[in-house]
């Protein structure tokens, strides 16, 4: 009932807000009533899960692999609770004010529409099913990305259309060819369905699915539309999309991983995407002065440590992965509604026209501090641990190589976060006259997203322990199948 | 039957393939529909090409049916896919409203100012926006 309620609820309400088109005042407090009853609902899925309890739901009375099955483990729990999370600071970020009356209007019900679409993609056993929930995630996206209603929002989302259907293309080819080979298109169903078809057959179309994936989740060389698209959002929705949105091609990777372990080629395609990827992200993020270009390009080069840790596979890889998820989805927002801050104060988007004096210091530049720092993996923050958890898989994996790799990418991202301070918020030789610093206001998002990287870099050894019970969970071949292909429903008995 | 199919999803892939490298977003919009239905065909050709209509009758042999699940796939993908188009020509539609070409071009980078007045910044709000 949980899943029901939260797959349900975000969709009834967006329907809701789309029909009575309330003063912006309600549709802010419907919004945030709305992820607080979500939030509740992700905590309840989270005790449940907990000690690796499967909770299954089969639609119509089928039983799976006949009908379709929601199916929530640790994994699942975690990313819902994420998102949950995420929709409460992004609704609390959007300001009318600010953002434009029309544009945060706009961006209320697609919020919860893309929220729906990545919690039913969470939580779906059903590969086709989880194809429509991209579909769900990808429209809002488009929609959310024009919402600024400028020239740049527009012309930035039509490439990222193009690039996405044609991702979207790859995902249902791949996912034909394995009905094909397997008769099923259920995760639970196919790696034992999988085991004795023709090699090649099953590489290539699983080969198609990784590779839609990793354009969804930004791995270098499809990343490109993700630079040339977040900059033009408003910057909590960029914040969303960073945080979350491209997260759900990591967890698809995550799901189909026990698919992938049947064929060590792709993971070792995944570990190289990965590696250079957080090069490569990092060294583009550099060389840019505007802010949110740069951010972006900083997400390609975090998703590359996520993907090159899941690909070096075993629980500590895969908890690795997990952990820098939940790491990366709390400090890129912050990032995101920093720069928001940033751009406004210095009504200038590019670093090199910022002026410290507009900025002013106090607590916003300590909300960088915490957020920069734990990017770049300084201890005691929570990237620190990130970082750690996927350097010690790659040396557990004796990937030396990779290991080198991701060190250096580290060191460049601690120079990125400089650059950014540097021109921000460092003082600097004064040649004209001070202008008057902007007055700051009230934060409270930003102020929630840095005490939840406090609270995760502090409790980071509790966080960890969970995160690789998740890996065991989601890697043993056994437990996900038989809770959802036995769970009760019509449909002939299983044969074991 | 599969021969036919396999024909067809060339053709239909490579007339894709070659519209959506077009800059002309209509191109573009056609070029992603062929690229579509040339996918749906090969979800389609992964069920059961069979002679008869999957409906039980007295005496009739599972191998001879067409497999449905296939069919109720594509039949998703093909809403899926009508609407990405309609909403494609929608975009071509209003850039060539207000006198621009409709192309697809890399987004321009900022020239370091915040953007101009939006949509959003032309239509007034609602009474009690504000508050």
């Amino acid at each position: 009932m949980t899943m029901l309620f939260l797959f349900c609820l975000p969709i009834f309400v967006a329907l809701i807000l789309w029909l009575w088109q309330p003063p912006l005042v309600w549709s802010r407090r419907v919004c945030l009533l709305t992820s607080a009853l979500l939030m509740g609902a992700a905590l309840l899925l989270l005790q449940e899960t907990r000690h690796g309890h499967i909770e299954v739901v089969t639609f119509g009375g089928w039983r799976p692999p006949y009908g379709i099955a929601f199916a929530a483990d640790a994994l699942s729990a975690l990313f819902v609770a994420l998102q949950t999370v995420l929709l409460g600071i992004v609704t609390l970020a959007l300001r009318p004010e600010l953002h434009g009356a029309l544009s945060v209007r706009r961006a209320h019900p697609l919020a919860l529409m893309l929220t729906a679409g990545l919690i039913g993609g969470f939580l779906t056993s059903d590969l086709f099913n989880l194809f429509v929930m991209f579909e769900a995630v990808l429209i809002s996206s488009y929609l959310l990305l024009q919402v600024p209603g400028t020239k740049r929002s527009i012309a930035g989302a039509l490439p990222v259309i193009v690039i996405n259907f044609i991702a979207s293309g790859l995902f249902l080819a791949g996912l034909g060819l394995l009905y094909g080979m397997a008769g099923s298109v259920n995760v639970a169903d196919l790696a034992e369905k999988l085991l004795d078809a023709p090699v090649g057959l099953r590489r290539t179309a699983l080969a198609m699915l990784v590779v839609a994936f990793g354009t969804k989740a930004a791995l270098v060389p499809l990343c490109f539309w993700m630079p040339a698209s977040y900059p033009t959002l408003a910057a909590p929705l960029a914040a969303l999309f960073a945080g979350i949105m491209t997260k759900l091609g990591v967890y698809a990777l995550l799901r189909i991983h026990p698919l992938l372990s049947m064929d060590e080629s792709l993971l070792t395609i995944l570990v190289w995407a990965g590696g250079l990827s957080a090069l490569f992200g990092v060294l583009a993020a550099l060389s840019q002065y505007e802010v949110r270009r740069l951010l972006s390009f900083h997400s390609v080069s975090q998703v590359g440590y996520i993907v090159a840790a899941l690909g070096l596979g075993g629980d500590l890889g895969l908890a690795a992965a997990l952990f820098f998820v939940l790491h990366h989805s709390l400090v890129k927002p912050s990032l995101y509604l920093v720069s928001d801050e940033l751009e406004r104060r210095n009504a200038t988007r590019d670093l090199r026209t910022m002026d410290f004096r507009k900025t002013g210091h106090g607590a916003l530049a300590l909300a960088f501090g915490v957020a920069a720092f734990s990017l770049a993996g300084l201890p005691p923050l929570s990237g620190f641990f990130g970082k750690l958890s996927v350097f010690r898989a790659a040396f557990e994996a004796e990937a030396f190589l990779l290991l080198t790799l991701l060190v250096v990418a580290s060191l460049f991202t601690l120079a990125s976060m400089l650059k950014i301070w540097r021109f921000a918020f460092a003082p600097r030789p004064a040649s004209e006259e001070a202008p008057a610093p902007a007055p700051g206001r009230d934060n409270r998002a930003l102020g929630l997203l840095v005490a939840l990287i406090l609270l995760l870099g502090f409790a980071a050894g509790p966080v960890y322990t969970y995160a690789l019970q998740a890996a065991q969970q989601t890697r043993d071949g056994s437990s996900y199948p038989s809770a959802v292909l036995d769970a009760p429903g019509m449909g002939p008995e299983r044969r074991s | 039957m599969l021969p036919i199919i396999a024909i067809a999803v060339f053709l239909l892939m490579t007339v894709g393939t070659f519209l959506i490298t077009q800059r002309s977003l209509l191109r573009v919009a056609l070029g992603l529909g062929c690229l579509g239905h040339g996918i749906n065909l090969i979800v389609l050709s992964a069920g059961r090409w069979g002679a008869q209509a999957p409906i039980v009758t007295p005496g009739l042999q599972p191998t001879d049916v067409t497999d449905p699940v296939p069919q109720a796939f594509v039949l998703t993908a093909i809403v899926i896919t009508m609407a990405l188009t309609l909403y494609l020509l929608a975009a071509v539609v209003s850039q060539t409203r207000r006198g621009g070409r409709a192309e697809l071009q890399a987004a321009p980078e900022s020239d370091g100012e915040l953007d101009g007045p939006s949509l959003a910044a032309e239509f007034a709000g609602r009474p009690g926006d504000q508050a």
